[in-house]
């Protein structure tokens, strides 16, 4: 009996132990949940678009865009951070399912984040992995930022593919600086055969915040003597009224341009990345806002595109267009598919110089309601492009969205040059 | 005969400084940067997490939850504000350094620079009254000493150093004896009354080793449409050491 009754007590005993050690467990790991926050947007959508695929087109029966006319999808976006003393992370992995007319079911997975920092001191970090790195005032493209040639004209809930970057950083007063180096294309685009090689780019940057202005310069060079020299800055100029501007000077930046004649001597056009960026190009833009007292924002912005084509260039680059688009047979097939892929995607963020940006807005309308309607005019060709998105916040957790996009202008102007229109319906679940 | 001087002139001393004390001007600047202290300014750093009540014609109309973080340094004021609930705003932020602004909400290529009359657009309309450094952005015009609910106090009038603040004028009721803002009057630029804000301080921290009372409510009424009225409670503020990092535009991202 005394045996039984140790026995029973030693369980016990062991058991109370056990209970106290998961105890301790548990408390910990609800510790280390407390250091994560974490959420994730599952976004259901279908998208229509309409675009260029006549024969004497930049995408000739759609040969080199692969664009569809209809598609669907479902992104998963999770997001979780960690942060424990000096060490934080962030991880945004995605899983994206499209469905393609005619090609079925397609998934990928990336990180859209992945990054480490590591906060060395109060005023020293060190931060590296797969990000978008953002420099620059503007609302929709940052001739400063020497990584990112984002332009504003694409679809707001596409997300724009990250690159890997490590970064050291430090601050004094209301001074910060940074060096930045883009260690690996990521999941960048525009990189590989028939576009551009990937360089690692080395920057340097400098930013000043003041009461009410800010300031910045980055100056960047890449593994292959392309030099770029960023700069920008904003100011509040009363409670309603900013002004900006963002600009750079780039020598030998990646861009392709027409030329006369094909070195293989089998087309008359080429387009080539070559000695004619061997010079320094000037973009920049002046930006102002004003907010109404009754809510919404407009934005306008005058941008000048040193890198784009003027009248003859461009004339040139249309030429290359028709004769590649009509080049359709043996071996100047491929050829003229690289010259059209590249007139497709020039490394550009616009072809031509003179740009006008505007946009009225705003935000959490009635408590559910947010717009933006966007009108970009090119003065070159006078062409332009419209675009709204509205956000509609039907329930807490759900967001119910539209994007539309109409291209306006001549047949191979530079704004309807591929895309005519495109209307992309969907919906944002969080939790 | 010398005693006598002697009592008279020490007398007449004694009267003198007495005099000065009474008619001693207080530094309303300290008295201004105290009361700021005790509404969350002035402090290396401070978090605490912002319930905001938006009630339109005596209802309920939503509710968030927003989480402040902010620092005030010799030259400069930062705060990073994250918005947690609802759901549908979570992810926006909101990054202040100076009268500088940017935000940021789920799916933006970038942090979009703002103007303060933007940041107040929406529901967090009101929340701009919990502004904390009003030594910084105001200078003291006048002041008054006034009896505000039975509690002695001093009435300042501020007015905006510049045109980049949400209001022009402040008339802002400090208590004499703890330097406890309690009321403030908020105008505009036309110089009309648009809000005022009450002040509570419930809340119990411990700064440098000294325990004291802090704002626990601010509670803003609409004095247009006066069935209009913001409640902000401040839960769990508590002093902490950021890094300038936290207050980088690119951390908006992150």
């Amino acid at each position: 009996m005394k045996k039984i009754v140790a026995l029973i007590c030693a369980l016990m005993l062991e058991g109370n132990a056990f209970a106290q050690t998961q105890e301790k467990e548990d408390s910990k790991f609800k510790a280390l949940m407390k250091q994560v926050d974490w959420s994730v947007d599952i976004l259901p959508f279908t998208r229509i678009t309409k675009f260029d695929e006549s024969t004497e087109g930049i995408n000739p029966q759609n040969r080199i865009a692969g664009l569809d006319h209809y598609n669907a999808g479902v992104y998963i976006r999770p997001d979780v951070k960690f942060r424990k003393h000096a060490v934080s992370m962030f991880i945004k992995p995605r899983l994206n399912t499209d469905w393609r007319e005619g090609k079925g079911l397609e998934t990928e997975f990336y990180f859209q984040q992945a990054k480490l920092k590591i906060q060395l001191n109060d005023a020293l970090y060190v931060a590296g992995g797969q990000y978008i790195k953002s420099i620059g005032t503007s609302v929709y493209i940052n001739p400063s930022n020497p990584y990112f040639l984002e332009s504003g004209r694409l679809n707001p809930k596409i997300e724009l593919r990250p690159m890997n970057f490590v970064e050291l950083n430090f601050t004094k007063g209301n001074w910060d600086f940074s060096f930045i180096s883009n260690v690996h294309e990521g999941e960048a685009e525009l990189f590989g055969f028939p576009f551009f090689n990937f360089e690692r780019q080395h920057g340097l940057l400098a930013e000043y915040y003041g009461e009410s202005q800010t300031i910045g310069t980055i100056l960047s060079i890449s593994e292959d003597k392309r030099y770029h020299l960023g700069f920008y800055g904003q100011r509040n100029l009363s409670d309603a009224t900013l002004v900006w501007f963002d600009g750079a000077i780039n020598y030998n930046p990646n861009r392709f341009y027409p030329q006369d004649g094909h070195s293989t001597e089998l087309l008359p056009f080429e387009m080539v990345n070559g000695s004619e960026n061997k010079k320094y190009f000037f973009s920049g833009l002046l930006g102002a806002s004003y907010t109404f007292s009754f809510g919404p924002t407009l934005n306008l912005e005058y941008y000048y595109n040193g890198k784009g084509y003027d009248d003859k260039t461009f004339d040139l680059y249309n030429e290359t267009i028709v004769s590649g688009s009509l080049s359709n047979f043996d071996i100047i097939f491929d050829l003229s598919n690289l010259n059209l892929g590249r007139a497709a995607n020039t490394g550009l963020p616009y072809l031509r110089r003179n740009y006008l940006f505007s946009q009225i807005g705003e935000n959490d309308l009635f408590g559910e309601l947010s717009y933006n309607l966007r009108y970009f005019y090119s003065f070159d060709d006078q062409s332009s492009q419209f675009s709204s998105l509205i956000e509609w916040n039907t329930w807490d957790n759900l967001e119910l969205f539209s994007v539309f996009i109409a291209n306006i202008g001549a047949e191979r102007s530079s704004f309807n040059n591929l895309l005519n229109n495109q209307l992309m319906l969907g919906a944002i679940w969080r939790f | 005969m010398k005693k006598t001087i002697l009592i008279f002139l020490t007398c007449v001393g004694l009267v003198s400084v007495s005099f000065k004390e009474i008619n001693k001007e207080p530094n309303f600047e300290e008295i201004l940067k105290q009361s700021d202290f005790y509404r969350g300014g002035r402090v290396p750093g401070i978090s605490w997490d912002l319930e905001v009540q938006n009630i339109e014609e005596g209802n309920l109309r939503n509710k968030l939850n927003l989480k402040v973080e902010a620092t005030t340094n010799s030259e400069s004021q930062f705060a990073l504000i994250s918005f947690l609930k609802p759901k549908k705003y979570n992810g926006q932020r909101l990054l202040l350094r100076g009268n500088n602004m940017w935000f940021v909400k789920r799916g933006m290529r970038r942090p979009v620079p703002i103007s303060g009359r933007q940041r107040l657009s929406g529901s967090a309309a009101n929340a701009d009254a919990a502004a904390a450094n009003y030594f910084i952005d105001y200078d003291i015009k006048n002041t008054l000493s006034e009896v505000l609910d039975g509690k002695d106090c001093w009435k300042l009038e501020l007015v905006a150093k510049n045109s980049l603040v949400s209001y022009s004028k402040i008339d802002y009721w400090i208590s004499k004896d703890e330097n406890f803002g309690l009321k403030a009057d908020f105008f505009g630029k036309s110089g009309k009354l648009i809000k005022t804000g009450y002040f509570d301080y419930q809340n119990d921290v411990t700064f440098e080793g000294k325990p004291c009372k802090y704002i626990s409510k601010i509670t803003i009424v609409d004095k247009i449409n006066t069935e209009d009225k913001t409640i902000l409670e401040i839960l769990e503020p508590a002093f902490k050491n950021f890094s300038n990092a936290k207050f980088q535009k690119n951390s908006l991202l992150e």
